[in-house]
């Protein structure tokens, strides 16, 4: 199972997301909701216009130039009828006067928004007014709105996402500078090359130099303990290795030239050894001087104690491609 | 937990949607289907169920709520009514245009109405309504709460008067304007204030807001009004009567009818309705 590493700042940018996400939906669902409101207040409107209207020829509602009053009990008796349709159906609407016949109103809430209806016809003016429940009483919590806000914000948490890239990044290292990243000294017979299997420089030696130093490190793998000397011709199993690999090298195409003499220019030989190993280890001089045939130190460099052996080397240590 | 790993643009895309579902489930939530509503100003009662295949229904307009409920349960269980009638529609008229208009065009069999009503339009002779059974002639009084008003011009000049807004009625509309304009009063030298009911004028007096009321005297009036206060405009106003139709010789459904008024009259609350005389009383129940 993963686990992550989240620092609290994280926790508070992710609440503040959420919130706002959160926010942002529930702002959605009231619009909706404000206009399912406001489209059936409007419908209910609608509806007891149309009723009184119709209802008018048979309603005594008074009359200007009769001088006669509107009937208080008849209309009275109207209003209360068709608060109590509407009160049945919840259709939060209600009627408040009919001319000057005030509903009772007790029960309703406070706050009603008044909407005033004038009908009009031939004869007099019908004045009819309305209450609606205020909008409030229809906005509701969406729990759409949170579980949808607290799914989505792990989308927006950018932060979070390359702190967890950064632990992860971080494991993977980890094991790089063992693994992968030790340099491997990797000698290329196909292409002549030397190389320290981490990155891409490779050193192109001679025939000779090359054919001595692979020579050399089966020798010294084989001989941990042997002493080679610069004033002394080398052991004739080193000659025969380094033959060894000069065979191959022709066998490769390389060379048709016959076989060189090993002991000349020997210390020419390990100083092109040197530059190339100097080369293709840049920046690892550590795991370097395993490869590294050792230089005549200090006074009289021509010691005759010097050996140019290597002296820890394992067969393991080297990749030899193309033998 | 797993990182969502959304480009920009899709995330944006999501939250839009969410967004619009959210509104959307908003709308569903609050929407609300309004139903129309019906006609409130003439109330018809029925049996509960009809009483036969007849389609012929025998249809009562009254004026007064509490004869309504009354009549409907006698008439729908009356045998004669069931025999001749598939059912019983009692309309409750609001309003004098109500009456006009219903007994005017001969709609219901039996009716309980003023007789000037009737006699206005010759209902009587149109439609051949039967005048069956009367409740009492009343009078018709001038009603003061200090002092017995005098019917005199100069008593009443700049007197608020309040009567009744409908002209078929007699005590508080016909008679008190006939008097007045007997005594030379008009709009001119007196104040009149116009009510809707008998109970509106009573209100009215005792709040002080006329000086004198047109009604008639119930018992009623006894608590709260002084009888030495009032003045008789008329002494016989005729009083509410009980038509039916007659256009064919039906004895059976009067007779009926008339048992059936008897019956409203004696478990009637007010004390005018319980009086009632019969016209030409049937006597004869074989066929009922």
């Amino acid at each position: 199972m993963k686990t992550y590493d989240i620092a609290p700042g994280d926790w508070l940018k992710g609440g503040i997301i959420t919130l706002m996400l959160f926010v942002l939906f529930q702002l959605g669902a009231i619009i909706g909701q404000s206009s399912a409101r406001l489209y059936a207040e409007h419908e209910a409107i609608d509806k007891i216009k149309a009723r009184i209207s119709l209802d008018l020829q048979f309603l005594d509602v008074g009359n200007q130039t009769l001088r006669t009053p509107p009937n208080q009990d008849t209309l009275k008796g109207y209003l209360k009828r068709i608060n109590t349709i509407l009160s049945e159906q919840q259709t939060g609407v209600w009627l408040v006067s009919l001319q000057s016949v005030t509903a009772n109103t007790a029960g309703q809430p406070e706050n009603a928004r008044l909407t005033q209806l004038i009908l009009e016809n031939s004869e007099q003016t019908v004045n009819v007014q309305l209450a609606t429940k205020p909008l409030y009483h229809y906005l509701a919590f969406s729990p759409l709105a949170l579980i949808a806000a607290l799914l989505i914000s792990p989308a927006f948490v950018k932060v979070r996402a390359s702190q967890r890239r950064a632990v992860k990044a971080a494991t993977l290292a980890q094991p790089l500078p063992i693994v992968k990243l030790t340099p491997k000294l990797t000698v290329n017979l196909n292409e002549k090359t030397l190389g320290n299997g981490v990155n891409d420089v490779t050193v192109q030696l001679q025939n000779k130099p090359l054919c001595f130093y692979t020579a050399l490190l089966h020798y010294c793998i084989e001989n941990p303990n042997s002493v080679l000397l610069h004033h002394k011709d080398i052991p004739p199993e080193l000659t025969h290795l380094a033959s060894k690999v000069f065979s191959r090298l022709m066998e490769l195409g390389h060379t048709k030239r016959k076989r060189p003499d090993f002991n000349a220019n020997l210390d020419k030989t390990l100083s092109e050894i040197r530059a190339a190993l100097d080369e293709v280890f840049a920046g690892f001089s550590e795991e370097k001087a395993r490869y590294y045939p050792p230089r005549a130190q200090g006074e009289g460099s021509r010691s005759k104690q010097h050996s140019y052996a290597l002296p820890i080397l394992h067969l393991s240590d080297i990749h030899i491609i193309g033998e | 937990m797993h990182r969502l790993r959304l480009n920009s643009t899709t995330r944006w895309l999501i939250v839009a949607a969410i967004f619009i579902f959210s509104g959307a489930l908003g709308y569903v939530q609050n929407s609300q289907k309004i139903d129309d509503i019906s006609p409130q100003t003439t109330s018809k009662l029925r049996c509960d169920a009809p009483l036969s295949q007849n389609r012929k229904e025998f249809v009562v307009y009254l004026t007064e709520q509490s004869i309504a409920e009354k009549a409907l349960p006698l008439l729908c269980a009356n045998n004669v009514v069931q025999r001749q009638f598939g059912d019983v529609q009692v309309i409750i008229g609001r309003n004098d245009f109500d009456t006009f208009r219903f007994v005017n065009h001969g709609v219901p069999e039996l009716t309980l109405v003023k007789s000037n009503v009737v006699d206005a339009f010759g209902a009587d002779r149109i439609y051949h309504y039967d005048s069956i059974a009367a409740h009492p002639d009343y009078s018709a009084y001038f009603i003061a709460l200090r002092e017995k008003p005098a019917l005199s011009k100069e008593y009443l000049l700049g007197k608020r008067i309040g009567i009744l807004d409908y002209p078929s009625s007699r005590s508080g509309h016909i008679v008190p304007k006939t008097v007045l304009q007997r005594l030379g009063l008009n709009d001119s030298n007196i104040k009149l204030y116009y009510y809707n009911s008998h109970q509106e004028l009573r209100r009215a007096l005792m709040a002080g807001e006329v000086d004198i009321i047109s009604s008639y005297w119930g018992k009623a009036d006894e608590q709260i009004l002084s009888r030495s206060y009032i003045t008789s405009l008329e002494n016989s106003v005729p009083g509410m009567r009980w038509y039916l139709k007659m256009q064919d010789n039906n004895t059976d459904l009067r007779c009926a009818i008339q048992q059936v008024i008897t019956e409203i009259s004696n478990n009637h609350p007010r004390k005018y309705y319980r009086d009632v005389v019969l016209i030409n009383e049937c006597k004869s129940n074989e066929n009922l």
